[in-house]
């Protein structure tokens, strides 16, 4: 799984629903990743990073600032649409159906709601092999089930690279248990997931 | 049911309240630290065996109870629709004390409870504080 010698998406099938999870140091690595992210991409983003279930969460502005995709906070029926990012509020889990998006007050998962697995899960359910999931910094190891789900139904999943990720025992944990196509760091993974949208390979 | 006393100034030392320590459940008391005038006195709420909360934390701690709690009754419910499905497929054996027909209405009545109760869950929405900084 060395950088750059990994490939991916060698069926050349559009995968342009990408799912974020992430955790402790999770919102630095997404400020990151998502900077380098194009203006226009064609493909439809939900992040989850864990958050306090009674804090208001500046996340959305924040990450808006960062990136130049349109962010929105995730809500109840709202359309899931291409070239947006949808990050999770407080006390909800982020659920997708068809081009719509769930706010649930489900069970906790990992002691956290929002918890990156059901919206692993839900992506997994309703696109199937389109799914990029994406596993960045974090404790513990939320996102890994969720990530059986994706692998199970054909899609694609990406580690931070441990090394680089300020709290590796997520994207470790998903490494481990051999669940993961390729390891890379944020830069690598803004370059890949734009040529994973459109059907590209990655990695040769 | 009256909380704490709202009219609490700082010189008035400990106060009763109505309520229970989120740790521990003991009961807890309040007083007003600071100026009540220049910068409003900061309420703490303490239980007999020391812990201490301000209003935020209070109430971060009673949404907490609140998930506990409903959760523990949407699965009593479950589980009761559980329990007397399988004794009824145990054929009568250790199920004198249970009368079918009142069993089969207990067993709908509890699901639908529980139902609901997933339903109001999911249609609540806990406190949003200010200031507090993403995890």
């Amino acid at each position: 799984m060395a950088h750059g010698r990994t490939v991916v998406n060698d069926s050349r099938e559009r995968r342009d629903i990408i799912v974020v999870g992430a955790s402790a140091g999770g919102v630095e690595a997404l400020t990151r990743l998502l900077a380098r992210l194009p203006r226009t991409l064609p493909a439809a983003i939900a992040v989850v990073v864990h958050l306090s279930p009674t804090a208001e969460s500046a996340l959305p502005i924040v990450l808006g600032r960062a990136t130049p995709l349109p962010v929105v906070a995730a809500a109840n029926d709202l359309a899931f649409d291409l070239g947006r990012v949808y990050v999770a509020v407080p006390d909800h889990h982020v659920l997708l159906t068809d081009h719509v998006i769930g706010l649930k007050r489900d069970p906790k998962e990992h002691f956290h709601r929002p918890a990156v697995n059901p919206l692993f899960r839900s992506a997994a359910r309703v696109y199937r092999e389109r799914v990029v999931g994406v596993i960045l910094s974090g404790a513990g190891f939320d996102g890994v089930l969720g990530a059986e789900a994706i692998k199970a139904a054909h899609g694609i999943v990406l580690a931070q690279d441990p090394a680089e990720a300020r709290h590796a025992s997520m994207p470790r944990t998903a490494i481990t248990r051999n669940l993961v196509d390729a390891v890379l760091t944020l830069d690598e993974l803004a370059a890949a997931l734009p040529r994973l949208a459109v059907g590209e390979t990655v990695g040769r | 049911m009256d909380a704490f006393p709202a009219d609490i100034r700082s010189g008035d030392g400990e106060q009763r309240t109505g309520m229970i320590c989120p740790d521990c459940s003991g009961s807890l008391v309040v007083r007003a630290i600071g100026d009540d005038v220049r910068d409003h006195a900061r309420l703490v709420f303490k239980c007999r065996v020391g812990h201490a909360y301000g209003l935020e934390d209070l109430l971060v701690g009673k949404e907490e109870h609140i998930e506990r709690t409903m959760w523990a009754a949407v699965f009593a419910y479950e589980e009761i629709a559980a329990i007397l499905r399988d004794a009824a497929r145990r054929d009568g054996r250790d199920a004198d004390g249970i009368d079918d027909a009142h069993a089969q209405r207990r067993i709908e009545r509890a699901e639908q409870i529980a139902r609901g109760l997933r339903g109001l869950i999911d249609r609540d929405e806990s406190i949003r504080l200010k200031n507090a900084a993403d995890e």
